[in-house]
């Protein structure tokens, strides 16, 4: 039987890649293949969900793919580069190093590591799929000469699964004294750059809307510009109206996007950004920062932003906040982008990409 | 599917961001937006960053390593798991004489490692004014501003196509800034002189009291669509030009420019006092002498110059030719290049 696996350095709950890992296999599985997932580590996960790629077997088969989710270097990065089966590296993007040298030394030796083996597995793989054309520019320029697009798996309706109701509540209740709900959900992450998006709010804040409130949603890779960002914010003296809520659950994600009235994103590197399709398929407006994959993310469906000034973006929010008509058009152009990554579309793309190379002898 | 995505009326980010752009220059005009804000919010950044990220004070690194000295012993002992609150509970207790024991000894290490960096940053204060920005506080003579209206057009164009706010460093009254925000330009200007400054304010022109060079170093790196530098930066020594033309370059975002806007050196020659000239720390350059510093810079140049021609040149025969002599000689020493504009293009 011909076999398709998967190799994940990391497995985390409400992780797009793990997410996407998962909905992978569940395609695989349904075109009758055999398929598992290989991690590292699996936190807070079942472990049933995968395996550790540590008792895979030692001798590799002729029938079997091996496909790798690259997005840092890690020692399972290595060790597929000994194994001798046909491989498929799915690049999500590896954050440029610069980012973090100065917050974070440490992250910044695994994400140079990890452009190491981006480029070593450049010449034993036979097929690099990748979400992006900006990714895809990157594995060109790191020597594939075969890259396929095709967008991450995800389901739309999981973004709306049944909001946490008591959260909900208390969003709901301060929204009732007024002021517009600006959100952001991404890692804390110096290349994300949040303290663009606290420094544009309190503009915001001073100059068009003195009760509005900011939440910054996700988990931490970078517990100094963590620190930074709260700091700021109290030297800003806007601790009252921003938070910082770190990992959250599916049910609390819906919550804070069913309250947010605008969906502000001024990441500098990203390899595609699910986030931006949750906040479409929420139906909130979108104002974002023109980078990246950003752009081709967004397309039409936001307010693509040249310049991160303060004063600017501040203005920017508070047009789509008062300008109805425009407001209803982002909406709209968000819920007609979403359609161009519905699931089905999306598991074809993927499967087409993968399936050439099942059908190819080795 | 397709017909509804037809349906979508296409979001035009550009036109609506220009649309942003004027909103945002009439309330900077009409006093709605506090100068200082953008300031105050990047300081704010600066001065929340850990050394070596975004802060480059000093005193105020030390001061957070003297903090980063101390641990908190009192760890967090909640758990999700039954019972594993009680077992991180025992296991502190357990454990603190020991982390207090490490602890003590961290403790002393950052105090005096503390203490050395301190003693080490006196002893540097106590050197003088090493910093460029003191340096360029020492410098003599005065330079007048050329005017810009002979390069008015090179400018707005200029400064229509900047990838963000034009900053004119040593804009006096604000004549130029009037000039390029009047174009529809995003611009505010600084100046040394309180009494310019202020002159520019009343008449609803963002300037702001400050040094070139200060004011540059309170920004972060690429956040400017391009930097007009005139003033006493003919007046400065060459090494001093050249940091201010790198931080303005760093400032400046990528497709920004930078521009000099500087007097010829030999009408300065011309018309100085002969012991300033032999004083002065520094002179005008030639704009073909700015060229070659923007092309170290990697600055693709180009080089506008204004020109006084020379009245008597073309004397006619009618003139006797003792005064035509004379004439021409003396038409010739006051034409020339008088000032000149060089652009560079990041």
């Amino acid at each position: 039987m011909v076999a398709i696996h998967q190799f994940v350095p990391s497995l985390v709950p409400h992780d797009a890649i793990s997410s996407h890992a998962r909905r992978a296999q569940n395609l695989f599985r349904s075109k009758g293949l055999e398929s598992e997932i290989y991690t590292a580590s699996a936190h807070g996960l079942p472990t049933k969900l995968a395996r550790n790629y540590k008792n895979f077997p030692r001798r590799g088969t002729s029938d079997a793919v091996l496909l790798y989710h690259l997005s840092i270097g890690s020692e399972m990065g290595s060790w597929i580069q000994t194994r001798s089966e046909r491989k498929i590296v799915n690049y999500h993007n590896i954050t440029p190093a610069s980012f973090f040298a100065t917050w974070e030394p440490r992250v910044t030796e695994e994400l140079r590591s990890g452009r190491k083996q981006l480029h070593a597995l450049a010449n034993i793989t036979k097929l690099a799929i990748t979400p992006s054309h900006f990714n895809k520019n990157e594995l060109e320029g790191a020597g594939y000469d075969r890259v396929r697009i095709a967008p991450i798996l995800f389901d739309p309706v999981v973004f709306d699964r049944g909001p946490d109701r008591s959260l909900l509540n208390v969003l709901f209740e301060k929204k009732k004294r007024g002021g517009k709900d600006i959100l952001f959900v991404g890692r804390i992450s110096p290349n994300k750059c949040q303290h663009d998006i606290i420094a544009a709010f309190t503009a915001y804040r001073r100059l068009h809307d003195p009760h509005a409130r900011l939440r910054l949603v996700g988990g931490s890779s970078s517990p100094v510009y963590e620190k930074s960002l709260r700091t700021l914010m109290q030297r800003l003296k806007i601790a009252d109206a921003a938070v910082i809520t770190g990992n959250v659950s599916q049910t609390a994600l819906t919550a804070y996007y069913k309250a947010a009235d605008i969906f502000l994103c001024l990441s500098e590197h990203e390899g595609f950004c699910v986030p931006l399709l949750e906040a479409m398929s929420h139906k909130i407006p979108i104002i974002a920062w023109n980078s990246s994959a950003v752009t081709e993310t967004v397309d039409n469906a936001g307010l693509l932003l040249p310049t991160k000034q303060h004063v600017i973006v501040a203005s920017a929010l508070d047009r789509v906040a008062q300008d109805k008509d425009l407001n209803q058009k982002l909406i709209s152009a968000g819920s007609a982008r979403l359609q161009d990554f519905s699931p089905e579309k999306n598991e074809k793309a993927f499967w087409q990409a993968c399936a050439c190379i099942l059908e190819e002898k080795e | 599917m397709n017909k509804e995505k037809n349906d979508v009326d296409r979001i035009d980010s550009h036109r609506i961001m220009e649309e942003i752009h004027r909103e945002v220059q009439r309330r900077r005009a009409d006093g709605r937006i506090p100068p200082d804000l953008e300031h105050e919010i990047t300081k704010a950044f600066r001065e929340a960053s850990p050394p070596g990220t975004a802060s480059g004070d000093i005193p105020s690194s030390i001061e957070q390593l003297a903090e980063a000295s101390h641990f908190d012993l009192t760890v967090p002992t909640a758990s999700n798991l039954p019972g594993g609150s009680y077992v991180k509970r025992m296991e502190s207790k357990v454990l603190r004489w020991y982390m207090q024991h490490i602890n003590a000894q961290f403790s002393e290490f950052g105090s005096i490692l503390t203490q050395i960096l301190r003693a080490l940053d006196n002893s540097i204060e106590k050197f003088g004014p090493l910093s460029p920005a003191k340096i360029l506080t020492t410098i003599s003579p005065p330079m007048p501003t050329p005017s810009p209206f002979p390069f008015s057009d090179h400018l707005i164009k200029a400064a229509q196509t900047a990838p963000g706010r034009i900053l004119h460093a040593e804009c006096g009254t604000g004549t130029l800034v009037r000039l390029l925000a009047d174009a529809g330009a995003d611009i505010y200007g600084v100046d040394p002189s309180e009494t310019a400054t202020l002159e520019g304010a009343t008449a609803r022109i963002d300037t702001r009291s400050d040094t070139a060079l200060a004011h540059l170093d309170k920004l972060a790196d690429n956040t400017l669509g391009g930097v007009i530098l005139s003033g006493s930066i003919d007046s400065f020594s060459l090494p001093e030009k050249q940091v201010l033309l790198e931080m303005a370059t760093e400032k400046t975002r990528d497709k920004g420019f930078v521009g000099i806007l500087g007097n010829d050196p030999r009408v300065w020659e011309r018309s100085a006092d002969p012991l300033v000239l032999d004083l002065a720390a520094g002179k005008p350059l030639r704009a073909t002498t700015w060229g070659l510093l923007f092309a170290q810079l990697r600055l693709t140049t180009e080089i506008h110059e204004s020109e006084i021609d020379n009245p008597f040149a073309n004397l006619g025969d009618d003139v006797p030719l003792s005064l035509r002599d004379t004439l021409q000689r003396f038409g010739e020493q006051m034409s020339g290049p008088r000032s000149h504009l060089v652009l560079g293009t990041k």
